[in-house]
């Protein structure tokens, strides 16, 4: 069966390479290949996205997310300009009769307040109107620290929700939602590691410690073939490589948190590390209140994040990174309750030559959560745990093949051991059994190859195509479920699968494909298509994922998910009162196959009948994306507004009509400004707009043993829009500037979240009048059967905040 | 898992006092009335009360209309005993069975209601008598934010499952004080096997947070009177019952989306497009009290 893999992993390169490889191999002997790495000089960091011009020709190219570009022209004497956004372009002449190794190191742009300007090489290569990719958003760090944030934490879920096509559940929901697909569609990757949970604190913060994110990239539509997995989006982080040049110090006291951070070189310029840690401390005050359940709480997170890199010569480095974070919540010795993830990733880096570059990463990542309630005196104990595992190797290749094509391809082996629940109770002093449902196993495999391919100046285009195989493997249990009503829970019988039996296989065929034209240098229209397989599934019936949600694999009644999308877009760079703007908007439609609902009152938690409590039906969500950036200058920001439907229609729901998800939202209106004032001050702003989400409101009410339970009379699904949200946050940073050769450089970050203390509605619920108990012992308890509606705000107030943060 | 949830999403609004409910306005569709059905026999009870009523809109806070006129008739299966029932003229929709139920575990028994040209049935089994052992009534400091007072713990051992009985023991808990039901609405207790899933817990001590569940985070008063009543029920009232109490507690970050609550009553003509909502079914009961000391 592997080998049925292998073979046609095998026809698939030959049946690619036979496409373009011919025609290319004769134009060769002529020219000759400018490579290398472009770094960061203060630092040795690599540059992504950095760009190399090539002023004879007018052309360019980019390097990739290691630092690494590879050019191949026509033998010649060149005036090639290497040059970054926010970095002093380097001038190069270079004789380029054999292929030739240039390693460049830029300097960043001295802060000179508002005088920095984007130089006509910049826009040469400007990714928003040159690059075939659409659907992509990128942020850099420093962008991503402006932005005003909850409590002093500088957020990176919390910044990608400010991007077109990006929405959330509701203030504190865990995750995002990109062009109408659910949290679980998002592949968020950590130096290569999938992460299975990126909250800390239930969903109001995310994972990633920003001292150690070096970039972060998002794409929404025209994903690359070398992405597959989730069928909505892929979000790549990738970490900081540490200074390989001098020791570096950063950190910051919030009112929430601390982070440290510490970076510097092992061998100087060879092999540099980075250490950082994050970790709440407000749990630290809680002894010294005079509430009596605050002093024994247990409540904190922390996260750390380590890697170390190697750069053994000039063709070959190595990376080892890894992070260990955790949220811990509790009350004394009594009750306690954890999760958190764990990624290990190991990483080379080969060059073969100037046109062949490699990476292979193999890595291990983890997610797991424990519930444990537990007292000695009583002889009681809870304990609760579930894991999720993964390990796998993944070899991928640049071949950056002529001057008009550059081929990606590459594979991963992906192995996956669920441990969905593991349980142990003891009552009153009696131990019961252990009761665990059994582990589940998985093997996801993958080839893919692409091709960026230049037809003329003006048209380019990306294809490729990925090959998915998904095995559900045994020992394991398989459920056979019998055809019932839809919508409720159906019958089933359980079989025992032995170990290395199959019990469910799937393969698919992801073709990706995307086309730019450059209609003149300052716009280009796109247009791009891409079908998406995802084999696992986050089980989620709550309005805000919670951590104790369950991944589980595709099995023989679990279907992959299937996510095609059509995406075009019209990109327009322009000048306007002497600053730069760069606009785009884009349109997408996106049909998704096999999308999990769950039947009312389903139970996803330790149930071993699980999978008969879910319903599979289609995903639809279309929309409009408009985004506006002013990149430079004093005052910065952007605008970004979405115009968005998503939908869903399941047998035994909504008389299985198409109703709209629990995250749709029609309009989403994001505004982020930043502006300095002068050297010591600057001020960032951000304005959130969005619609209501649905939910299911009642008609009528019966009354049952005294309990008034509320009924929709035409069983319609999410028939209510909850009121909009809207909220408006302010920071403002404040450099000291006492001596600018102090090596200690301090900045106040204040900052005010929800401004104006608008209780924005999470969610609208109905219930029966609490009754009221008195110590009155002639009226203790006075009941009621009257109704209400109740609106639930999570962050109903103003929040402000302050952090320090500091270098040396 | 809403129970198991509900301390840390407590934790939770704890260290962000900035969350907030409020009661608010809002108007909402009208819906069509429906045959609304409040069964649960309990053969301890003797002669049994069904109640049926029309629902009504949601705010409408006055008392149910009365479906009068329905023919119910009760059958206990294996035997064919019927039991008929007939509506009260003091008060409508209230109709009483002239006879003490009684039957035997794994008994299943069909209830028919005829009315406006419908007939719906429905059937629930009688499961297996659990028991309250006993009610003991203690000082506890201050824990989990509650105050320091005297709390009541409830004593009661979930029956092995056996070949004899391979059902999960289902239960719900309630109980009152001072003669007032206390629908304190976190506190509607709905388990099986000890524990709050089937078998988690087969064959233990009832689990300390089912043990527990008899308390608010207020202490009780000396001479406050409290009754406890432990319903074994079949798997379908369980089911209805756990819809019931997500429904009625469904708020906050992990809320679920709303839904009907499923009750097993089923227009014979199953094309009809008239339904019923409630729920049937036959229990076991058992009591107990305690008077604070």
């Amino acid at each position: 069966m592997l080998l049925k893999f292998e073979r046609s992993a095998l026809c698939l390169f030959f049946v690619f390479s036979y496409f373009f490889l011919p025609q290319n191999i004769s134009a060769q002997n002529q020219k000759a290949t400018l490579s290398g790495y472009i770094k960061d000089a203060s630092n040795g960091e690599a540059l992504i996205g950095a760009g190399i011009f090539v002023e004879e020709l007018k052309r360019g190219a980019t390097s990739n997310v290691y630092g690494f570009y590879s050019l191949t022209l026509p033998a010649g004497k060149y005036t090639v300009k290497f040059l970054f956004l926010g970095y002093v372009t380097e001038t190069r002449s270079v004789s380029l009769l054999e292929n030739n190794t240039i390693n460049i190191d830029l300097a960043e742009e001295t802060r000179q307040t508002g005088e920095v300007v984007i130089t006509g090489e910049q826009k040469e290569i400007e990714a928003n109107v040159r690059s075939t990719q659409m659907g992509v958003n990128k942020l850099d760090i420093k962008t991503i620290s402006k932005i005003p944030p909850l409590l002093g934490e500088v957020d990176v879920i919390r910044s990608i929700q400010l991007l077109p096509g990006v929405s959330t559940a509701g203030e504190g929901a865990s995750g995002f939602n990109v062009r109408g697909g659910s949290i679980d569609q998002n592949l968020i990757l950590l130096d290569e590691a999938p992460v299975y949970n990126s909250s800390h604190l239930f969903g109001f913060f995310s994972v990633f410690n920003p001292d150690a994110v070096k970039d972060v990239k998002l794409i929404k539509g025209g994903i690359p073939a070398q992405y597959g997995g989730r069928i909505s989006s892929l979000l790549d982080i990738r970490m900081k490589e540490g200074n390989n040049k001098k020791f570096e110090v950063n950190g910051g006291i919030g009112l929430l948190s601390s982070r440290f951070a510490i970076e510097g070189p092992i061998i100087k310029e060879k092999m540099s590390f980075i250490l950082a840690g994050r970790r709440t401390y407000f749990d630290l005050f809680f002894p010294l209140s005079t509430n009596d359940g605050l002093k024994e709480t247990i409540a904190y997170f922390y996260d750390l994040t380590a890697k170390v890199n190697y750069k053994i010569n000039d063709k070959n480095t190595v990376f080892a990174s890894g992070y260990f974070g955790r949220d811990q919540f509790g009350f004394g010795s009594a009750f306690g309750f954890e999760w958190g993830n764990g990624t290990t990733t190991l990483r080379w880096n080969h060059v073969y030559g100037p046109k062949l570059f490699s990476n292979l990463t193999a890595f291990y990542s983890s997610y797991d959560y424990a519930l444990n309630i537990e007292s000695a005196a009583t002889g009681d104990e809870f304990k609760w745990k579930s894991t999720i595992q993964n390990l796998s190797f993944k070899p991928e290749f640049t071949w950056y093949a002529n001057d008009k094509n550059t081929v990606t391809f590459g594979g991963q082996v992906l192995h996956y051991n669920f441990l969905p629940s593991e349980t142990t109770v003891s009552s009153n002093g009696v131990k019961g059994d252990p009761v665990s449902l059994p582990r589940k196993y998985a093997l996801e495999n993958s080839i893919f190859i692409s091709n960026d391919m230049e037809i003329s100046k003006r048209l380019s285009l990306t294809y490729g195509l990925r090959y998915s195989r998904f095995f559900n493997i045994g020992p394991g249990t398989m459920l056979n479920l019998q055809e019932t009503t839809a919508g409720i829970s159906k019958p089933y019988t359980i079989s025992n699968i032995e170990s290395g039996k199959i019990i469910a296989d799937y393969g698919n065929f992801e073709p990706r494909f995307s086309a730019k034209y450059e209609i003149n240098d300052q716009s280009s229209l796109k247009a791009s298509y891409n079908r998406m397989a995802q084999y696992i599934h986050l089980l989620s019936n709550t309005q805000a994922s919670v951590p104790l949600d369950v991944w589980n694999p595709s099995s023989n009644n679990i279907k992959p998910q299937i996510g095609d999308q059509v995406a075009m877009g019209y990109f327009h760079n322009f000048n306007w009162k002497e600053s730069d703007y760069e606009f785009s908007t884009e349109v997408f439609y996106k049909i998704m196959q096999n999308q999990i609902d769950y039947i009312d009152g389903a139970d996803l938690l330790r149930n071993k009948g699980l999978e008969a409590d879910l319903l599979s039906g289609d995903g639809r969500a279309y929309g409009l994306e408009l985004f506006l950036k002013k990149r430079k200058g004093r005052f910065n920001g952007w605008i970004s507004y979405t115009l968005s439907r998503s939908e869903r229609k399941v047998a035994g729901i909504n008389e299985q009509s198409w109703y709209p998800t629990r995250f749709d939202k029609t309009h989403n209106l994001y505004l982020v400004g930043n502006y300095e004032l002068n050297k010591r001050w600057s001020f960032s702003a951000n304005f959130v707009y969005s619609s209501g989400v649905p939910g299911t409101f009642p008609t009528n009410r019966i009354e049952y043993q005294g309990y008034v339970i509320p009924h929709n009379s035409n069983n319609l699904r999410n028939n209510y829009r909850i009121p909009s949200y809207h909220r408006l946050d302010l920071s403002a940073t404040f450099d000291p500037k006492k001596n600018e050769n102090r090596k200690w450089k301090g900045t106040w970050t204040f900052g005010i979240y929800n401004v104006y203390a608008r209780k924005n509605p999470f969610g609208i619920y109905f219930r029966q009048e609490p009754p009221t108990v008195s110590d009155n012992p002639a009226d203790r308890v006075t009941q009621s059967t009257n109704t209400q509606a109740v609106r639930f705000s999570v962050l109903g107030t103003i929040v402000p905040s302050a952090t320090y943060n500091f270098s040396f | 898992m809403k129970t198991i949830l509900k301390l840390p999403i407590l934790l939770l609004a704890s260290l962000f006092l900035f969350s907030c409910e409020e009661v608010i306005d809002i108007k909402l569709d009208q819906g069509e009335s429906q045959l609304a059905v409040d069964a649960l026999l309990a053969v301890e009870n003797g002669p049994q009360k069904i109640r049926l009523t029309l629902s009504r809109p949601y705010f409408e806070n006055k008392a149910a209309d009365a479906v009068s006129g329905a023919e119910l008739s009760l059958v206990r299966k294996p035997d064919g005993k019927v039991y008929s029932f007939s509506e009260s003229s003091a008060s409508l929709g209230d109709y009483f069975s002239s006879e003490a139920l009684e039957g035997m575990p794994l008994n299943e028994f069909e209830l028919s209601i005829k009315w406006n040209g419908n007939e719906f049935r429905a059937v629930s089994m009688l499961p297996r008598k659990q028991v309250i052992d006993s009610l003991r009534q203690g000082y506890r400091e201050s824990e989990f934010g509650n105050e320091p007072g005297t709390y009541l713990d409830l004593y009661a051992n979930d029956l092995q499952t056996s070949p004899s009985y391979r059902l999960p023991d289902f239960f719900w808990l309630r109980y009152s004080l001072n003669g007032v039901k206390n629908l304190r609405l976190g506190n509607i207790l709905v388990g099986s096997d000890a524990a709050f899933r089937p078998g988690v817990a087969d064959g233990l001590p009832y689990i300390y947070p089912v043990r527990n569940s008899i308390n608010t985070n207020k202490p009780y008063l000396v001479g406050d009177s409290i009754e406890v009543e432990l319903y074994s029920i079949d798997a379908e009232n369980f089911r209805f019952l756990t819809e019931m109490q997500t429904q009625l507690t469904n708020t906050g970050l992990f809320a679920q989306p709303a839904a009907n609550v499923k009750g097993n009553i089923v227009n014979v003509n199953l094309n009809s497009k008239v339904q019923a909502i409630g729920n049937f079914g036959v229990c076991q009961l058992s009591k107990a009290g305690i008077k604070v000391k």
